[in-house]
């Protein structure tokens, strides 16, 4: 079942590399908070109850529900056009996407471990890696903080693949998470305007 | 503390508050010092590095509360309040991230001086102080994020149990038998994640910006202490890493990001036209030799921690003098700054001082650490690296002395804009003076205690 | 009076002789595909990707032949097919790579008649994975829409029948008869997708009918229900087929344990 949810996940990853209209990857943060959601409970049968269903209940409420809710907010607030602008032809992007699904495989054989499921190491590495490619080739701000919140999630889906016998750092990767909702607030406090692409005020 | 000050709203019970902060952190150093190494709450130790890092963070903290009212004199009390809140909370997490026993707990502490820094830049509330903020937070959390997935490898050699902490006595041992490509791939990321604090190569562009559009005293301390606390992230991780096989990966890998912090140093000071800028493209510069220190082993631990604590100093007698600059001629911008000797004396002597200083010119400490790194260059038969780090180093050295005598003898570039300058107490640079007498005495006289310290954080080095 | 074709004067021989090498090529295609569990007429290891590269042959002389007649605008189309051909061919690729590895052998005939009987679970996602991406490969090799609109005269939105506007009488039948062999080529591929290969063999031929027509059927539903992309969102489509394909790849890998 855990099989499953991990190739759904790495299904709208893929996705991603390939939508044009932000509120697209808005839905695919929700989808993918809640497949992430999936995976714990199904994962995590060794841990005691209360930690158990805090981070449960941490990845529906904060993952699925709030953070999208906010993007969303900002989305239509700005008033912003639905096309997200790139910086190089989106076609590209799909291009090393594959490369990283593919990089991510072969590195994910080269580094087996007995502690860790080498599908969740492939598919945490290839979200990484598509977090990071996210970030490099789009211009808005808002892409910016997607490729963040994905990055977050890639962490966290390495700390629930050793989450059975470390449950701490699952609880420190949700520290991560609520960072990162601090920070998206912040984005309303400060009134930064989400189509500004133009962060070159600061030269020499 | 930082809470009861933003409620009240009152400058000078701000102001008592904050000194008595200052009081109290550094009395906690004191004590620090009588119980080195004693484990504290299972979460803190107060090991000898940490210690020695604190101990200079308490050093600046008078001198930056102090600069702190000055320059908050103008401000109405709630930003004042603000400010002063975020600094108390930034010296704490500094200071539990300085003492951290563990892994993680360094990890949160360093999350949260995030936060207490985004604050502090934002003070002034322009755009570019808005787009600095921005950046700053966000690329911060992306490598602290990077960071969490390096800790998460070592997690992974750890296996089984519950390593909450991840303390570092705790790993000693099991670190000889585990996977070299998992210690590289960890060492990688936590070096990638940590450097965005420390402001080495992979990711130094947002402290450039920071140092460049927070209010000086501000600058001063984010630009030398918490440096140090990604400093100290980065040493406690090779430290660990160093009995085990991938020794020689690390110092190639420290020498490359050092090489490269310094080349861009160089090469952007050149052509840096913002005073505040130009400092901290000197504090990268710094930061690459630390790096390149590190990487050369042997003598160049004991320079590269004893370069730490004299650029501290340093740097923050520099940033405050930059405080006052801006109070006198009322720019920071290359071209309109001129004649500054006939207008403030005694802050004109502070920055050449400084400038002699910060260069390791002879009659600075830094000179002494300078001379050991290449020493240890020498031993090494690095010869391409030592003569690259020369050249680079020769670039800064034009750089910085051109722009700060520049600004020191003659007549600005736009003669026209030369506004009415307010008179500045020449008592204010007393703090600076002394800072900067003290990295002096440091180039002819180590004293023990010091010398002490800084070689039991090296203790588990290899020789 | 019959009508028969008419030769531009700036084209050669190569135009000439076009039409016929394309369908001689699928005809030979043809040969490859097995059915009903019985070899092909030809059968060898790895021949899907004689299979492939001879397909590939004759588009390639199509090409040529539109660059042959000397018109640019013809020039404009042969480019953006060989293009488009040219993302195509990772996920056909792809496609055969996956089911080599999990049934083992390289060769359509052994490939089909192992298809169905390694007793692994997931054997039906496999069957819809492999009748979805061949569904899509079809619509982009035979410039269908969404890719290419065959009815389109609009100049510059034409791809495939740009390519052959100065054929006419005969070779545009050969053409055409061409263009509906490669259909049927594909429909019985993604036949023995989804039909296992052990069953009667007067069932096989009635289901086999069965496909095709329900094949067609899907053509023109798609064809009906979509609209022609914008021109530079093509290549991103194509692409995300290969990468579809890709992603098959890598949860096939998953399925059959061999990423454990």
């Amino acid at each position: 079942m855990v099989n499953y949810l991990i190739v759904l996940f790495a299904i709208t990853l893929m996705y991603f590399a390939s939508a044009e209209r932000l509120i697209i990857y808005i839905r695919l943060i929700a989808v993918q908070g809640l497949l992430l959601c999936g995976i714990a409970i199904f994962e995590l049968k060794e841990i005691n109850g209360a930690n158990l269903i805090f981070v449960v209940s941490e990845t529906l409420i904060f993952k699925t529900i709030l953070i999208p809710y906010l993007l969303s907010r900002i989305v239509t607030r700005s008033g912003i056009s639905k096309v997200s602008r790139l910086a190089m032809p989106g076609f590209y992007l799909l291009i090393l996407s594959i490369f990283a699904l593919l990089i991510s495989v072969i590195l994910a054989n080269s580094l087996i471990n007995p502690y860790i499921n080498t599908i969740y190491m492939a598919i945490a590495l290839f979200t990484l890696f598509t977090g990071l490619l996210l970030i490099v080739t789009h211009k808005l701000i808002i892409s910016h903080l997607i490729g963040f919140l994905i990055i977050e999630n890639s962490v966290f889906m390495f700390s629930l693949a050793v989450g059975n016998e470390m449950p701490m750092l699952i609880n420190i990767g949700i520290l991560l998470d609520i960072f990162a909702g601090v920070l998206i607030l912040g984005f309303f406090g400060l009134r930064l305007k989400p189509h500004t692409n133009e962060l070159t005020m600061l030269k020499d | 503390m930082s809470i009861s000050i933003v409620l009240l709203k009152n400058k000078t019970i701000t102001k008592v508050i904050t000194i008595g902060y200052a009081l109290i952190h550094i009395w906690f150093t004191i004590y620090c010092w009588t119980n080195l190494n004693k484990t504290e709450l299972s979460y803190f130790t107060y090991n000898s590095a940490g210690v020695l890092l604190l101990s200079v963070l308490s050093f600046l903290t008078i001198p930056t509360v102090y600069h702190g009212f000055i320059y908050g004199a103008g401000d109405d009390v709630k930003k004042f309040n603000i400010y002063h809140s975020a600094l108390i909370g930034l010296m704490t997490f500094m200071s539990g991230a300085y003492l951290a026993n563990g892994m993680t707990v360094l990890w949160i502490f360093v999350e949260a001086t995030t936060l207490a820094v985004a604050a502090l830049i934002y003070h002034d509330r322009t755009e570019m102080a808005l787009e600095a903020t921005w950046k700053y937070v966000f690329i911060c959390s992306t490598g602290i994020a990077l960071a969490y997935l390096g800790i998460l490898f070592l997690g992974f050699i750890y296996g089984r149990g519950d390593a909450a902490n991840l303390s570092f006595a705790s790993f000693a041992n099991i670190i000889n038998n585990a996977n070299p490509l998992y210690l590289k791939i960890a060492f990688l990321f936590v070096l990638i994640g940590f450097s965005t604090k420390m402001g080495l190569f992979p990711m130094h562009t947002v402290t450039i910006d920071a140092h460049s559009v927070a209010p000086p005293p501000i600058s001063a301390l984010i630009s030398t202490t918490l440096m140090n606390v990604g400093f100290l992230a980065i040493f406690r991780v090779y430290t660990l890493f160093s009995s085990s096989s991938i020794l020689p990966f690390m110092n190639h890998v420290l020498i490359l990001a050092g090489i490269l912090s310094l080349l861009i140093a160089a090469g952007y000071m050149l052509k840096a036209k913002h005073l505040k800028r130009m400092l901290a493209y000197s504090s990268l510069e710094n930061m690459g030799l630390v790096a390149i220190a590190i990487g050369v082993g042997g003598v160049g631990y004991y320079a590269a921690l004893l370069l730490l604590v004299l650029h501290s100093l340093t740097k923050s007698s520099l940033f405050y003098q930059m405080g006052q600059l801006s109070r006198v001629l009322h720019t920071f911008n290359l071209d309109e700054c001129g004649r500054y000797m006939k207008l403030y004396p005694a802050g004109a002597l502070v920055l050449i001082i400084g400038m002699i200083c910060i260069l390791a010119i002879p009659p600075s400490g830094l000179f002494i650490t300078e001379f050991l790194i290449f020493k240890g260059l020498v031993f090494n038969d690095q010869w391409l690296v030592l003569i690259i780090a020369i050249l680079l180093l020769c670039f800064v050295i034009y750089a910085m002395s051109t722009r700060i005598l520049h600004i020191v003898f003659s007549n600005p570039r736009n003669a026209d804009s030369l506004r009415l300058s307010d008179k500045v107490n020449p008592v204010e640079t007393i703090s600076q003076f002394v800072l900067l007498g003290v990295v002096i005495i440091m180039c002819f006289y180590q004293p023990p205690f010091l010398a002490d310290l800084i070689n039991q954080s090296l203790a588990l080095l290899p020789k | 009076m019959r009508k028969g074709s008419v030769f531009s004067k700036t084209t050669g021989l190569v135009f000439q002789i076009a039409p016929v090498v394309t369908l001689s090529t699928i005809l030979c295609a043809l040969l490859v595909i097995p059915f009903a569990n019985q070899n092909a007429v030809i059968s060898f290891e790895g021949d899907f990707v004689f299979f492939a590269y001879l397909l590939a042959f004759g588009k390639f002389f199509a090409i040529i032949a539109a660059l042959d007649t000397g018109s640019s605008f013809e020039g404009m189309g042969a480019n953006r097919e060989a293009f488009f051909s040219m993302l195509t061919e990772p996920a056909f690729f792809i496609l055969l790579a996956t089911f080599a590895m999990f049934t083992g052998y390289t060769s359509f005939s052994d490939i089909f008649s192992h298809f169905f009987i390694t007793d692994s679970h997931y054997v039906l996602i496999y069957s819809i994975i492999g009748f979805f991406l061949f569904v899509q490969i079809a619509m982009v090799e035979n410039s269908r829409l969404p890719v290419d609109d065959p009815k389109t005269h609009l100049e510059l939105t034409m791809i495939h029948e740009v390519m052959i506007l100065d054929n006419s009488g005969f070779d545009k039948a050969l053409i055409h008869i061409g263009s509906y062999l490669k259909f049927a080529i594909y429909g019985a591929l993604m036949y023995n997708v989804i039909v296992p290969a052990g069953w009667n063999i007067f069932l096989q031929t009635a289901l086999f009918l069965a496909v095709q027509v329900a094949f067609a059927l899907i053509i023109g539903l798609i064809e009906s229900f979509r609209a022609r992309n914008k021109m530079n969102k093509n290549p991103k489509f194509i692409l995300t087929i290969s990468a579809i394909a890709w992603i098959a790849f890598v949860v096939i890998l998953i399925l059959t344990d061999k990423l454990s």
